[in-house]
């Protein structure tokens, strides 16, 4: 599944947690070690998540409004 | 929005001088101040009023670093050059040269973030408390536990527990820590990384770093995390929501390792594993960040060994401006490694802390505190960062409240 929305917060563990305002409402997502992560196309670490980023989200369902990512694009 | 230039000034110049001897006094008038505290403490009780922000830049306040002990003073030397004081001011007429489009852009988020809070209304049973344990797919809803209920109380050192009111300054509520063990015998390793703003602790084992422990999380669905937390009590462990209840991994953690002053593979007062967890509504029910805060009860007396830092909920003036510390286990660093930070709280609303320390995953959970009279109190627990500024839940009444009813655990 995915989603599209803009992170409100990246909570510090490690792996982080992100916290994901989408049209739909307010989502969990969480990152693995295998999670991959693009900023504007080019690949980039976890780290460069930032609060305000405005994501796409691919996963699979980890519970209600959560998600565990397996891919995660910033879009701007 | 209201931004009163001033407002503590008094407590803020006591704080300086005791920190920092050398740094010449703020002389502000000792009934202006007093004037101003009166005006201000309404605010402070009522804590984030939306439209009632305020905030006073430490301008010319040195960044003076609180914590030492356990880090080479040369480090803490270097840590405040590359770490100057933050000059952030609204008077812009007056000090538009001073300002930097990044400190600019920083300020504007913080305030669209503290305006953003204000607007949201406080979840009513937000703070009440949530009990889980590992296996435990979803919340249960209890009565608080107290100490009797338990039957471990009997094992706890007993700390020295003050609760006070008071106006201006001092703390609203206040616990304080336990120190008796001596510190193991263990040598000293101290390395700067290059510009890191973050200085690594090389003594884990001198008080509090030793009280702060790195965790191994083990989610219900087998994932692992990294974290960190604080000992508050002989069995308990101070750390974030999100450490221990973990909404995209399926609830409740299945384990939590806590490992106490780990440096790198030595862990000097060995390890206890946690699978049973006190959190909040707010947080288990709702995924507020306003409420990301846990303790883990450990089947062994634990913080006996390593001590605790006391808790403090202060007022609102008290808060802002103060420089405090804090130490955690990121996983951006050789592993199991502790890392030592320390700024001014930047902002403070009803139930954040906001602060411009250098963080990075796996500092969840670590403690925010203040270091006054050779006393320590955590004010605050880290939990989000990778923004302009980082936040931590704070000690707030309620917040302080659990803490106290869980810490005898």
């Amino acid at each position: 599944m995915q989603i599209e929305g803009t992170i409100t917060s990246v909570f510090e563990t490690w792996p982080v947690q992100l916290a994901v305002e989408a049209a739909g409402g307010r989502w969990h997502v969480s990152l693995s070690s295998d999670t991959t992560v693009t900023l504007r196309g080019q690949p980039a670490a976890a780290s460069a998540l930032r609060s305000g980023h405005r994501v796409r989200v691919t996963g699979s369902a980890a519970g209600p409004d959560a998600l565990a990512a397996d891919r995660i694009e910033v879009l701007a | 929005m209201d931004f009163r230039r001033g407002g503590g000034r008094k407590q803020l110049a006591e704080e300086e001088s005791e920190l920092s001897p050398k740094t010449s006094r703020r002389s502000t008038p000792p009934e202006a101040a007093h004037k101003e505290a009166d005006h201000l403490d309404a605010g402070a009780a009522g804590q984030a009023e939306a439209g009632d922000i305020q905030y006073e830049a430490p301008r010319g306040r040195p960044a003076v670093p609180q914590e030492v002990e356990g880090i080479d003073a040369e480090l803490v030397r270097l840590h405040t050059q590359r770490h100057p004081p933050t000059t952030i001011t609204q008077d812009t007429s007056e000090n538009k040269k001073e300002q930097t489009m990044d400190v600019q852009e920083r300020w504007e988020e913080i305030q669209s973030a503290i305006e953003m809070e204000n607007t949201k209304p406080p979840i009513e049973d937000g703070h009440e408390p949530v009990s889980g344990n590992s296996g435990a797919e979803t919340a249960t809803e209890v009565d608080m536990v107290t100490a009797a209920e338990t039957g471990t109380a009997s094992e706890a050192a007993p700390a020295d527990e003050v609760m006070y009111e008071t106006d201006n300054g001092a703390a609203i509520q206040e616990v304080s820590g336990y120190v008796e063990t001596p510190p193991p015998d263990n040598p000293v390793i101290e390395i700067v990384h290059g510009a890191d703003d973050r200085v690594y602790v090389g003594n884990t084992t001198a008080y509090p770093f030793r009280t702060i422990c790195h965790l191994e999380i083990t989610a219900p669905n087998g994932k692992r995390y990294i974290g960190s937390g604080a000992f508050i009590g002989p069995r308990v462990v101070l750390t974030a929501g999100h450490c221990v209840y973990l909404h995209g991994d399926g609830g409740w953690a299945r384990s939590v390792r806590v490992i106490p002053g780990r440096r790198g593979n030595i862990m000097p007062y060995g390890e206890a594993t946690g699978t049973r967890y006190w959190s909040v509504k707010g947080w288990v029910n709702n995924r507020d960040s306003d409420y990301d805060y846990a303790v883990i009860v450990l089947p062994t007396a634990l913080g006996s060994r390593v001590g605790w830092m006391g808790l403090a909920n202060l007022s609102f003036f008290s808060l802002l401006g103060l420089n405090v510390n804090n130490s955690g286990y990121p996983g951006d660093k050789t592993y199991g490694t502790q890392w030592w930070n320390s700024n001014n709280i930047l902002a403070v609303t009803g139930r954040r802390l906001y602060y411009r320390i250098d963080t990075m995953g796996g500092q969840s959970g670590s403690p925010v505190w203040r270091y006054k009279d050779g006393q320590r109190h955590i004010v605050g627990i880290h939990t989000t960062g990778a923004s302009v500024f980082n936040g931590a839940t704070r000690v707030n009444d309620d917040v302080f409240k659990n803490l106290v009813s869980w810490k005898n655990l």
